[in-house]
């Protein structure tokens, strides 16, 4: 009989599986360990250049400009994970900005119900392109450049040309202001970046998103129901986009048609650079975050050396780029076996 | 066609190493004109990478390749096929938005400049024509059927006037009477002069077609012989090092009154099932066979709830699920592992543990949390019991051989406690000491009271392994065998002509 | 095996229109019975000559943005490249008669150029084309607007003749438009580059084994892109007068309707430029109208997006069965 046939294959396939099964577990620890150190690298190379860098009060600055993009980038990392991309994220933080003034609200009570609405308007939003992609079966691409430009058209017919309501004074406190010494906006993002880690890394739904983020028929066939999956997603993505445009109006402490613009870009780039494959089925939240964390400080050594902001384009291009070839080449280095 | 001058490919110790494995180590190998040499071993022998290197796809690290005595060196397949190489690959390469003559003549002639369409489309239908397979050139290659696909390559070789002909695999796609006709074909070439070279796991095949075979084993040559000199037994001791005794563990004797667990009545599900019908019962272990094409796949597929079905029944212990989802069937007792390993089974860039679990992942689940201990204790259990070759639970599967892969797909159903567990395919690119253990893992589950429908194009697995046999012909069935009336003959017969 | 060719002939050619055809040819229809109901002056030869020349820019990225659709790919870079070789050019003439025609050549070798960096990135570094178009237009963005940020230099007035010239009241445009999309067409039909082109997006693995160069095809692809983009940013020069750095940041995604609309899908291997043409003469016919009812620029934008999702649904649901 043939029992020891394929329990003990010959040596070196053995040593074959067992050696890539180790590389691999390490790679997954390594490449959030090598995002870590590339962004205390760039946080060097900053300070060298100018020292104040590295001044708390600097590095305050650094997180409070950053936190909405880091709230948005989680988002953008679910629908990345099952294979999608979401263009309206931008559209969509104006949109809800626009909706916040729409209150025209004097008083801060006012905070819960407009971010309850934002919320539930971005999660609508979410809904439609998820389902668009899953039942409609149209690309992510286009489903979510459609959904930029409709939010981009009903934005501005509701404000045609100039948003005309006010915030409550609250919201530049969320934008800037410190709770027990950390930046509100930061503290926010760290809860959310809690709560969706527990979800994508312990859950049993980040386990549906990875399963069907790999392989989505395969999913299908173990009983998963992918579209409900991906739908949720989307809505994931919405909701931190609309969260972080909130944020971001805080931060910028006015309302303009364009607020958020370029996000969608930004957020992609970072999730990329973190670790997110586009293809689908491999990420993390760590990842995500620090991807983000490397973009903003980018962007701070171009200011720091003194370069124009337009150099920002010229950069974040570049690093994207590079970003996708690395991990396009990690990959292929992975797969190279006969 | 035009008489070519015969031909000579030598291969002269050739080696090739991955990362992490020496896959070909000082191999010879040759074939001539008029001359079909027949490349025989177990999964990852080599035989794949030799056609890489044949093919020109891949380097040789080291040893020569020569035609008619001259040393070549092919960097890219354009080059082999320059030289007059043509290599039919298991998965064929064709582009279904374009037409049959586009695929038979693209990339061949005219490179970048004008196309004489009308000229090659009567080409592409004279030569189909000739290889006694008529199609319409103007035709669209995605509406086409996998033998009519498969025509399509062999006219490609035909067109490019191929002086070898490198066929990997061909008959994992095609069955029956298809094969049949491809090894006609086959045997016209060599009368032409054409040197082929015949990769096949099926013994067999290698016996009705080849002159000489050539075994590989872990990278080495073990021998090469003209095929009168062996028997199927002398090539299987070559192949795996030993023989192959009673493969198929003994069926228990088996009480006739078991209770009916799934029963499928008149279920249709266009354009591959018309009239499914079929009643399996605990512990039995039912085959279905048929051609490829037949709608074995798709018929299981319906039942499973993963195709749409447009009329009939499915019933799973007199409980009606027409319609229901695969989640809802799952959560019924039923499991399906499914054809295609790769693209619809496995989760390839998760590991054993995850792949183990996936279809139960509400047991591993404590108020949303995953409980990844729980499951890696479950699959470090898993792993000794099927004695899969994997270090822990954590290995990635993309890393485990075929047989392995297969074992933790087994496992994922096996865990599940199904009722019915339909199984299609499940030993193709497998080698042969795993199919063995597969056999016993099968066997295991039907003794155990499960009800397996198995799926398989190898009639041998039919005969040795199932209680009953029904076969599918045009996506109805033709006939039902019991244990006393299954043979490979019978079998063929109704998935053939679709009578006794 | 030789049926009447006449009828396979007309069997072919409705084949080859498709039904997504002829629903686009009847929406062509609907928009100009629409049209001719909204305004007197709709149905004028004068209107349909600025219709002609307001799309002329537009169709020309669009050529090139079916090209690397085809492939399975994308070109999101065609705007920046637009605004580019706009900024080039005019800078680069500065009111000089002489230098038009050698900066005019550049300036299209310039997209070309950029174009054919896209593809090398492509194909050398295996990242998907999205990403690297994406990378390149933010990087090219980024230099025009280092270089300035208003429109800028200025082209003698003859040069402007190429927008906006209408010998025998037949724009100059509209012929050059012509003519570029019945050679594209030609060559994709005709060629085995542009049968290529389809192999490649149709299965490019089988096209590589094949010894198509699916490489220097991709290469070939991203380069017309890029020149065509770039033929855009001249005609926009020639049309305002001068290169004004933000001229094609809309053009990069409006580039992508009209290819929808005309039937080539994203995952390439199928579709081709005269679906993108009736994409084009669509959607500048719908704009057309719009603004004869005065409707406000904000909900033309929604109208874009559905039409967008209008499409793309209706396709999608086509090859799914």
């Amino acid at each position: 009989m043939s029992t020891q046939s394929e329990n003990r294959p010959p040596g070196r396939k053995e040593t074959g599986s067992l050696g890539s099964a180790i590389s691999a577990a390490t790679r997954r620890i390594r490449s959030e360990v090598g995002l870590a150190a590339f962004l205390g690298m760039l946080m060097l190379v900053a300070t060298l250049i100018q020292p104040r860098f590295i001044d708390p009060a600097n590095l305050r600055d650094i997180l409070t400009q950053a936190a909405p993009l880091l709230i948005v980038t989680m988002g953008q990392a679910f629908v990345i994970l099952v294979r999608g991309l979401d263009l309206s994220v931008a559209s969509l933080m104006a949109t809800v900005a626009v909706l916040a003034t729409a209150f025209n609200a004097q008083s801060d009570i006012m905070i819960v119900p407009i971010f309850a609405a934002a919320i539930a308007f971005s999660a609508t939003v979410g809904l439609i392109n998820g389902l668009l992609v899953t039942k409609r079966r149209v690309s992510p691409f286009l489903a979510t450049l459609a959904m930029m430009i409709l939010l981009q058209g009903l934005r501005f017919s509701y404000t045609q040309g100039a948003p005309a309501g006010t915030l409550p004074p609250g919201f530049r406190w969320l934008g800037t202001g410190d709770f027990a010494g950390v930046p509100v906006n930061l503290m926010a993002a760290a809860l959310l970046a809690v709560v969706l880690w527990i979800a994508l890394h312990k859950g049993v739904f980040g386990r549906r998103v990875f399963i069907v983020g790999g392989n989505p028929r395969a999913a299908e066939l173990v009983g998963i129901k992918a579209d409900r999956t991906i739908v949720a997603c989307y809505v994931i993505c919405s909701v931190m986009a609309g969260i972080g445009g909130l944020f971001l109006v805080g931060y910028v402490g006015t309302v303009d048609n364009w607020v958020g613009r370029g996000y969608e870009l930004d957020s992609i780039v970072a999730a990329v650079m973190g670790g997110v494959v586009l293809s689908g089925g491999r990420g993390s939240i760590a990842g995500a975050l620090l991807g983000a964390l490397i973009l903003v400080t980018i962007f701070n050594i171009i200011i720091i050396v003194g370069l124009p902001v337009q150099g920002q384009f010229v950069v974040k291009g570049a690093v994207i780029i590079g970003a996708a070839a690395i991990y396009a080449n990690l990959a292929n280095r992975n797969s190279s076996t006969p | 066609m035009t008489e070519r001058p015969t031909i000579s490919l030598d291969l002269v110790e050739v080696s090739k190493r991955f990362p992490g494995t020496l896959a070909l180590d000082k191999v010879n190998f040759s074939v001539r004109g008029g001359e079909i040499h027949a490349l025989a071993g177990e999964n990852g022998a080599g035989k794949s990478t030799l056609v890489k290197i044949i093919g020109g796809a891949v380097a040789a690290d080291s040893g020569n390749l020569s035609m008619d005595g001259e040393i070549r060196h092919f960097s890219s397949p354009r080059d082999a096929r320059a030289a007059g190489i043509h290599v039919i690959h298991q998965e064929l390469m064709l582009f279904p938005q374009l037409s049959v003559a586009e695929n038979v003549f693209l990339g061949m002639q005219e490179r970048l400049g004008i196309v004489r369409r009308k000229t090659w489309e009567t080409e592409a239908s004279d030569i189909l024509e000739s290889l006694g397979h008529p199609l319409d050139p103007r035709r669209r290659v995605g509406e086409l059927s996998v033998a009519d696909r498969q025509m399509i390559e062999i006219a490609r070789a035909l067109a490019s006037n191929a002086r070898v002909l490198v066929l990997d695999e061909p008959s994992a796609v095609i069955a029956g009477e298809e094969a049949r006709v491809l090894m006609d074909r086959l045997r016209e070439m060599r009368r032409l002069g054409v040197a082929i070279v015949y990769i096949s796991h099926r013994l067999e095949e290698v016996f009705a077609i080849a002159d000489r075979v050539t075994v590989l084993k872990d990278g080495r040559r073990v021998a090469t012989r003209g095929v009168r000199e062996l028997t199927p037994d002398s090539l299987t001791v070559m192949m795996v090092g030993r023989t192959i005794e009673d493969v198929f563990p003994p069926a228990p004797t088996r009480t006739e009154d078991a209770e009916i667990v799934l029963s499928v009545q008149d279920l249709s599900s266009p354009p591959r099932v018309l009239d499914g019908n079929l009643d399996l019962k605990a512990g039995e272990i039912l085959g279905l066979g048929g051609l490829a094409g037949a709608g074995r796949s798709e018929l299981a597929e319906a039942i499973f709830g993963a195709a749409p079905v447009m009329g009939g029944q499915v019933r799973l212990a007199g409980e009606e699920v027409t319609g229901c989802s695969p989640e809802q069937m799952i959560s019924r007792g039923v499991g399906f592992l499914t054809e295609d390993r790769k693209s619809l089974g496995l989760l390839m860039q998760l590991d054993i543990a995850a792949n183990m679990s996936a279809p139960a992942l509400s047991k591993f689940s404590r108020r949303g949390i995953f409980a990844r201990k729980k499951e890696l204790a479950m699959s470090e259990n898993e792993i000794v019991r099927l004695s899969i070759a994997a270090p822990n639970g954590e290995a990635p599967v993309a890393t485990l051989s075929g047989g392995n892969q297969q074992k933790t797909l087994f496992s994922r159903w096996s865990r599940t406690a199904p009722k019915v567990l339909i199984l299609d395919e499940p030993t193709r690119g497998v080698d042969v000491g795993a199919k063995a253990e597969i056999y016993r893992i099968i066997r295991t589950l039907s003794v155990s009271g499960v009800a397996i429908l198995l799926i398989s194009s190898e009639l041998a697995e039919l005969v040795g392994l199932a209680d009953r046999v029904v076969v599918m012909r045009e996506g109805r069935m033709t006939g039902s065998l019991d244990k006393s009336a299954v043979s490979e003959e019978a079998i063929m017969r109704l998935a053939v002509r679709g009578t006794a | 095996m030789k049926p009447d060719s006449a009828l396979v002939r007309l069997r072919d050619v409705l084949r080859g229109i498709g039904v997504s055809r002829l629903v686009l040819a009847f929406m062509l229809v609907l928009a100009l019975v629409a049209g001719m109901l909204v305004n007197e002056h709709f149905a004028s030869w004068r209107n349909f000559a600025n219709i002609l020349e307001q799309s002329a820019g537009f169709a020309f990225v669009s050529i090139g943005q079916t090209l690397a659709i085809l492939t399975g790919g994308i070109d999101l870079s065609v705007g920046a490249v637009m605004s580019a070789c706009a900024v080039f050019l005019a800078a680069g003439i500065d009111g000089r008669d002489a230098l038009v025609w050698p900066i005019t050549v550049a300036a299209l070798a310039l997209g070309a150029l950029i174009g054919i960096v896209n593809g090398l990135l492509v194909t050398r570094l295996r990242v998907h084309p999205l990403i690297v178009t994406l990378g390149t237009a933010a990087i090219i963005e980024g230099l025009i607007l280092l270089y300035t940020l208003k429109p800028t230099g200025s082209v003698p007035i003859w040069f402007e003749d190429f927008a906006w010239a209408r010998p025998a009241g037949i724009p100059v445009a509209a012929m050059v438009m012509a003519a570029i999309f019945a050679a594209v067409a030609l060559f994709l039909a005709f060629t085995g580059l542009g049968r290529s082109i389809y192999a490649v997006g149709d299965n490019s693995e089988a096209a590589s084994l094949r010894g198509i160069p699916v490489n220097q095809v991709l290469v070939f692809v991203y380069g017309a892109s890029g020149f065509f983009a770039a033929l855009a940013g001249v005609y926009f020069v020639s049309r305002t007068g001068v290169g004004d750095p933000r001229i094609g940041v809309p053009f990069t995604l409006a580039s992508i309707t009209p290819v929808i609309i005309g039937g080539t899908v994203l995952s390439g291997g199928k579709g081709g430029v005269i679906g993108t043409l009736f994409g084009v003469l669509l959607l500048a016919l719908i704009g057309n109208v719009l603004n004869h009812m005065n409707v406000p620029t904000s909900i033309q934008w929604v109208v874009q997006g559905l039409i967008i999702l209008a499409a793309v649904s209706f396709h999608a649901r086509g090859a799914r069965k």
